[in-house]
């Protein structure tokens, strides 16, 4: 059996991604600061699962149930969770010949369905491979891949709306 | 337009997300140089996830909160509680009791049963402006009787004037099929926090929960006699440091509260 102290020590490393992935999954801190607790507790209760192998995505993956318990009991987001955005100040937008604004993506995401949402995440801030992906949400790699293009199509329709552009429907 | 691509969906996607298999590369490479719509559709692809990294990879060097940082808390005694309480349930011959135990997957579940329960109590108790409790102050002791009675567990009444809050008294509550206590609290705002408390059927880790139930917070937590929930509607931060408070209180020989 491994010692505790490497699985902690591999946790720890993993904990920074899994506070990117639940602040921009949550809007706020400390709800995001939650989830991630709520994460390591059940990863530590359950370390004696845990076998070689993809520790990243196994804890995504516990992530992944928490937060779908989470949703079903946190139906009401505290009323100033949208103004805790220290990240996102107008300071850190992207910069050259991005035309998006991160604040008006950010919303636009999190306005997408939640599953939508997660794909998107996983996929381009975490990077996980399709085939990941598909194993941490539970879903076949046809379904992430559905909500991938579902998500971001719907995400080109709000985003470059604002530009004027006429967007020609794509299957 | 889209008819003539020789390449789907999925290949746009993979192009943005540098997932291209390789022999898929070079048709994927002629169709996006032959179709402004699918070289722009990639663009923004790539767009969405380069504008995600601007705005989330501060994340990645902030400090780690300490409440993240460390093990939760118990954990290096738990798998001996687990063995211990094993023992005990096969010497009094629960054995399927124990294993239902093992197998129910309800930590949360337990801790969000009582969420509920300590809630609605508040709100239906903490609302009432003439009658808030049942046995009040004054009558202290005879309470603190009754429920260590009812629970099994001695019953203590935390004393929280030191934030402000006075003790308005308490009462013995059902509690699905079993009993609980619930204790009142009252600042000079007229703010009421209610302490709502079972007894303890499961010895694992004892973090603190926070768990919002429709307008009312609490917080979660217990420990080896009690599962608590502290409720009120005053704001998640102010309920967190009454919550330290009463673990203080209950505790007085622990050290600082690890969230």
């Amino acid at each position: 059996m491994r010692p505790i102290d490497d699985f902690g020590q591999l946790i720890s490393a993993q904990i920074p991604h899994l506070r990117r992935y639940a602040y921009a999954l949550m809007g706020d801190r400390d709800r995001a600061d939650d989830l991630v607790q709520d994460c390591l507790e059940r990863a530590w209760s359950r370390a004696h699962l845990w076998r070689e192998g993809n520790l990243r995505g196994w804890l995504f993956t516990i992530m992944h149930n928490v937060s779908v318990n989470a949703r079903r009991r946190d139906y009401r987001a505290p009323p100033l969770a949208s103004l805790d955005r220290p990240g996102l100040e107008p300071s850190t937008r992207a910069t050259q010949e991005d035309h998006l604004s991160i604040a008006a993506l950010r919303d636009a995401v999190n306005s997408l369905p939640r599953e939508q949402e997660e794909v998107i995440l996983l996929v381009g801030l975490e990077e996980f491979s399709y085939a990941e992906t598909a194993d941490i949400l539970g879903v076949p790699m046809g379904t992430v891949m559905s909500r991938l293009h579902r998500g971001r199509e719907r995400l080109r329709q709000l985003l470059t709306n604002q530009g004027g552009a006429n967007l020609r429907r794509v299957k | 337009m889209t008819a003539e691509l020789p390449i789907n969906d999925d290949d746009l996607h993979a192009a943005a997300d540098g997932r291209v298999p390789p022999e898929r590369q070079d048709a994927v490479d002629a169709a996006l140089a032959g179709s402004a719509d699918a070289a722009a559709r990639v663009g923004f692809y790539r767009h969405v996830n380069a504008a995600l990294h601007t705005g989330y990879d501060f994340m990645l060097n902030e400090p780690v909160p300490a409440r993240l940082a460390v093990r939760p808390r118990r954990h290096s005694w738990q798998t001996l509680t687990r063995v211990a309480a094993a023992i005990a349930l096969l010497a009094a011959g629960g054995v399927g009791g124990w294993l239902a135990h093992e197998l129910n997957p309800g930590y949360e579940q337990q801790a969000e049963a009582l969420a509920d329960l300590a809630a609605e109590a508040h709100v239906v108790y903490a609302s009432q402006v003439s009658n808030p409790v049942e046995i009040p102050k004054a009558e202290t002791d005879h309470l603190l009787a009754l429920l260590s009675k009812n629970l099994d567990h001695p019953v203590r009444a935390p004393d929280l004037s030191a934030i402000g809050y006075d003790f308005l008294g308490g009462r013995l509550l059902p509690s699905g099929r079993n009993m609980a206590g619930q204790l009142m609290y009252q600042n000079v705002a007229g703010n009421r926090v209610t302490l709502y408390f079972t007894p303890a059927v499961d010895q694992r880790d004892s973090a603190f929960r926070f768990i919002p139930v429709e307008g009312v917070s609490v917080y979660y937590w217990h420990d080896d006699d009690f599962a608590y929930a502290l409720a009120s509607e005053v704001p998640r931060e102010q309920l967190k440091a009454i919550c330290n408070e009463v673990y203080n209180k209950l505790n007085p020989n622990a050290g600082p509260v690890e969230w």
